[in-house]
């Protein structure tokens, strides 16, 4: 519910402001993660759970494949589709799961 | 405190610029029968679709009309027929779905559809009314394009193009075939899901034959002159199957050298090419694919068999108030893949949803990402970002892309496993 409402705020926000700029949709952008990291970030496998892990580490790690400065199998591919304030919002969905 | 939902909408109301950017208020239908949806087929692409909506708003009544009662994925399916997971371990059943997700589960086949009065037929009688319709039947087998076969000779040339039974049938075929014999893979022209998924198929069986029957041959027979990520799979052949060399376990004859089967001699068990024909212990035929019959029965296709949709809602450009995703609908440049029907699933169900409580749903995006095995310890992978642009699905240019040359293979196998597990636990689980 918490999620839900920071998104709401997170779109209107967008909405209002950026308007002209193609505003992509975060809480849908995390829900493609979970294809691989599992629903709301519960990982079934190796690929590595994002539920709850801190805001700034998933911001940063992300950062770090966009720029491929940190090596992976897939995720340098996958973060160069999203701008910076995509993977900040992005950090912060996951960061709001509880543990 | 974010705003209230009165806020919210007034907010988006304001500039005008909005409908062209995407961001639109879809009106609510009227005369109103409350939030009713049905969904026909519960693959990947309508079982994701049933699980968000209750997701996103409870309050909706979901009912999922399936026809069978068990569901073995395509993906995973040549994982079995290499021998690296049992049918039992890939097939899933609709009781998680009902009993903890709340969503009415309707084993039957859906008939017709009244867009008119908003209602589904059922075969054995049942009338469902829907204030929005997703329409996921999948993909269907096309039995008007390799001339002699038919629903009969898959008995045995299997297609083993997903169906439990039909993959046994060519798992034993192969098992009792004796070392020094052929075996013949058919790849239909594009499309169909995974468009990698013939290519993994060969490997696999290959790695079967290179156990087991180390001197018999693979003939992939193709439609296709160039295939997806066949750069990645000619280097895996080489390094795992000899490709290439005089002792390759695989042999492929492309398009444009007549790889393309026209039909199949069943007397000889023998494939038609325009070079003659082929005999082969082993014959798997995989035929040419069109939009689910209901899709194609009701107007939601057109010329190329598949189904135009605005990717902003996935609502049918044909028939309004039903939206198709999933391997049924036309979503180039987006793959027909489960990964795929997974992401159109989400965002469908996103903007169903928002319609259906007087909301605006905007900014789709999309993802895809298909794993191949060549071997259970050699995975490669292609995968690609969309956004809705200019009311169209495009790819991120600067994302996306194959599986890197120095990329560890060992490690994308172990993440390809993974996927599976995950991408199944959100459409069953
Ligand atoms: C061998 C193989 C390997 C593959 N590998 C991969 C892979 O590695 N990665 C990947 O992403 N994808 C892969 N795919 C593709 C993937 O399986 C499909 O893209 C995916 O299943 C599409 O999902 P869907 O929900 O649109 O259709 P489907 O999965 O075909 O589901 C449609 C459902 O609708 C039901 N149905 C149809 N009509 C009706 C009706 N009238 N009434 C009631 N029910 C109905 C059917 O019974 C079926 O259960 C592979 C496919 C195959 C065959
Ligand atoms: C196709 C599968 C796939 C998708 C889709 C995917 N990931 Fe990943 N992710 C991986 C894999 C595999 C790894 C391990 C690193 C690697 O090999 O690239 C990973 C690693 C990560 C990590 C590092 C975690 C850690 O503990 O070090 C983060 C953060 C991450 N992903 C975030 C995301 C986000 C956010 C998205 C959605 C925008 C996403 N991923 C989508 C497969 C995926």
């Amino acid at each position: 519910m918490a999620i839900k409402v920071a998104l709401l705020g997170w779109l209107s926000l967008f909405c209002g402001a950026l308007w002209a700029e193609e505003v992509a949709n975060i809480e849908l952008i995390a829900f493609n993660c979970f294809t691989c990291h599992g629903e709301d970030g519960r990982s079934q496998g190796a690929a590595p759970a994002l539920r709850g892990l801190p805001g700034k580490y998933v911001q940063q790690t992300l950062e770090d494949y966009r720029a491929s400065l940190r090596p992976g199998t897939i995720m340098p591919r996958i973060a160069k589709a999203y701008t910076s304030s995509e993977i900040k919002a992005l950090a912060e969905y996951f960061a709001q799961f509880k543990q | 405190m974010s705003l209230s939902r009165r806020d919210f909408l007034a907010l988006l109301a304001a500039p005008a610029s909005m409908a062209l950017s995407g961001c639109v208020t879809i009106p609510e239908q009227t005369p109103y029968r409350g939030k009713q949806v049905v969904i026909i087929g519960g693959g990947f692409a309508g079982a994701t679709a049933a699980k968000y909506i209750k997701r996103l708003d409870a309050s909706i009544e979901v009912t999922l009309v399936e026809e069978q009662l068990s569901y073995s994925t395509g993906p995973a399916n040549n994982w079995v027929l290499g021998g690296l997971r049992s049918l039992h371990s890939i097939t899933f059943n609709y009781r998680t779905l009902r009993e903890k997700h709340g969503i009415h589960l309707v084993p039957d086949t859906a008939l017709r559809i009244d867009p008119v009065r908003k209602i589904v037929h059922l075969k054995k009688g049942l009338i469902l009314p829907y204030e929005r319709l997703i329409v996921a039947p999948g993909a269907e087998l096309r039995w008007d394009s390799i001339d002699g076969y038919s629903p009969q000779v898959t008995q045995t040339m299997p297609h083993a193009w997903r169906a439990g039974a039909q993959i046994n049938l060519l798992r034993a075929q192969l098992l009792s075939m004796k070392d020094g014999g052929t075996v013949i893979i058919s790849i239909p022209p594009p499309p169909y899901g995974c468009p990698t998924a013939p290519y993994e198929r060969a490997s696999l069986l290959a790695h079967y034959l290179k156990q087991f029957k180390p001197k018999s041959k693979l003939l992939i027979f193709d439609a296709q002159d160039d295939f997806a990520l066949q750069n990645l799979f000619i280097e895996g052949w080489q390094q795992l199957y000899g490709f290439g060399t005089e002792r390759a376990l695989i042999e492929r004859i492309a398009g444009n050298a007549g790889g393309e089967v026209k039909g199949v001699n069943v007397s000889q068990h023998a494939i038609v090419t325009a070079n003659g024909e082929q005999r082969a212990e082993v014959i798997n035929i995989i035929p040419p694919q069109q939009a689910g019959l209901i899709a194609r029965e009701q107007g939601l296709t057109d010329v190329t068999g598949w189904c135009p949709v605005d990717p902003l809602s996935w609502e049918s450009s044909t028939v309004p108030n039903i939206h198709v995703i999933g391997d049924a609908s036309l979503a180039s440049p987006m793959p027909k893949s489960a990964f795929a029907a997974n992401s159109q699933a989400k965002s469908c169900a996103m903007a169903v949803v928002a319609s259906l409580n007087a909301r605006a749903f905007s900014g789709p995006t999309w993802m895809n990402t298909c794993y191949s095995l060549l071997s259970p310890h050699y995975g490669i992978s292609t995968t690609m970002v969309y956004r809705y642009r200019n009311a169209q699905i495009a790819q991120v240019a600067q994302a996306g892309g194959q599986t890197p040359a120095e990329s560890n293979k060992q490690l994308e196998a172990v993440y390809a496993d993974s996927w599976y597990n995950n991408i199944t636990q959100e459409a069953f689980g």
